[in-house]
């Protein structure tokens, strides 16, 4: 769905925004957002312990890492690729259904599981409802920049997560279990490995490993 | 002061053309900080923002100014414009908006 053209100019910003973030229209009417890696804010990405290219990157790689582990999780992230739109490469996502700053999904166990338990693997550093939204009936995670994160690395934000462990949710569900050994028993972590750099690539394997020894999801900042 | 607009774009099939909506505007001033606007309870003032200069994580409480004029870091998905423009404190928030009834 992300590969088809694009239709018009971009709407126009009074404020260029942290990433230079343009909105698009693609032939088919979907309202995309594409994010150059030139329009990082270099200070901000490292500040997370990003690099001027992780954020787009790893934007893309957190809806590879959903759309591999499969249902419920593929649902619940917006698609994101890695695509150029005139002429600058970035990432770009679809637009998701619903509004933020809505505080409805972090009290409710069908969205907040799911969503922390992914939250937890990626080590998503800015998680707050601000980087969600909520149509009264889905929940859909946006802006996976600031994830992939290695031990030490800043937190800021990890609503979802904190919330479940708030409600003493923290054990694994069986699904989730599954997922995390057919992560690991994959040497290339389901092809997410060799879109990471080795250190986030491995960071993600041990956080894996520690939900499954400890069989619940990690605690937030355990990155 | 400070002045915080958060608009958004939609687009309109039938001038083919994008719309910019508003959806709330924050101000902050000394300590307080106010949110109104038709989409008022989208921007949550209880969000905390990394601060890329000091890499401190920066409140509301750490001081609303300050803390308004980081937000457009907390808000990078690209849905919401985040303007921010420094007020001068005698001047009302109204008297952005200038009406001329000349011909």
């Amino acid at each position: 769905m992300l590969g088809e053209a694009f239709a018009g100019p971009p709407a126009p910003t009074s404020s260029p925004g942290v990433n230079a973030t343009k909105r698009l229209r693609l032939s088919d009417g979907a309202v995309v957002f594409h994010k150059p890696f030139s329009g990082v804010h270099v200070a901000n990405a490292l500040a997370y312990g990003q690099t001027a290219e992780t954020p787009p990157l790893h934007d893309a790689v957190g809806w590879r890492l959903a759309a591999a582990l499969g249902e419920p999780w593929r649902e619940l992230v917006s698609p994101c690729v890695l695509r150029d739109y005139a002429g600058e490469d970035g990432a770009l996502s679809l637009q998701a259904p619903g509004w933020p700053g809505d505080l409805a999904p972090a009290l409710n166990p069908t969205w907040c599981l799911p969503t922390a338990f992914f939250d937890a693997l990626i080590a998503q550093q800015d998680r707050h409802a601000g980087n969600w939204r909520w149509d009264g009936n889905r929940l859909t995670l946006i802006d996976h920049g600031y994830a992939f994160a290695r031990p030490d690395d800043i937190l800021n934000h990890t609503d979802l997560l904190a919330a479940r462990h708030r409600h003493g949710a923290a054990a694994l569900l069986s699904g989730e279990r599954q997922v995390l050994k057919r992560l690991l028993d994959d040497a290339g972590l389901l092809g997410i490995a060799s879109l990471l750099t080795p250190d986030r690539a491995q960071a993600l394997r041990e956080r894996a490993r520690q939900m499954l020894a400890r069989d619940e999801v990690l605690r937030p900042g355990e990155f | 002061m400070i002045r915080v607009r958060f608009t958004t774009s939609e687009f309109n099939a039938e001038t083919q053309q994008w719309v910019k909506l508003p959806v709330a505007e924050l101000i902050a001033d000394g300590e307080d900080v106010r949110i109104s606007g038709p989409r008022a309870e989208w921007i949550s003032p209880d969000i905390a923002i990394i601060d890329p200069e000091t890499t401190h994580r920066v409140t509301r409480t750490d001081g609303a100014e300050r803390w308004a004029q980081l937000l457009p870091f907390a808000y990078r998905s690209g849905d919401l414009d985040v303007e921010v423009t420094e007020v001068a404190a005698a001047e009302p928030v109204g008297a952005a908006f200038h009406y001329s009834t000349a011909a």
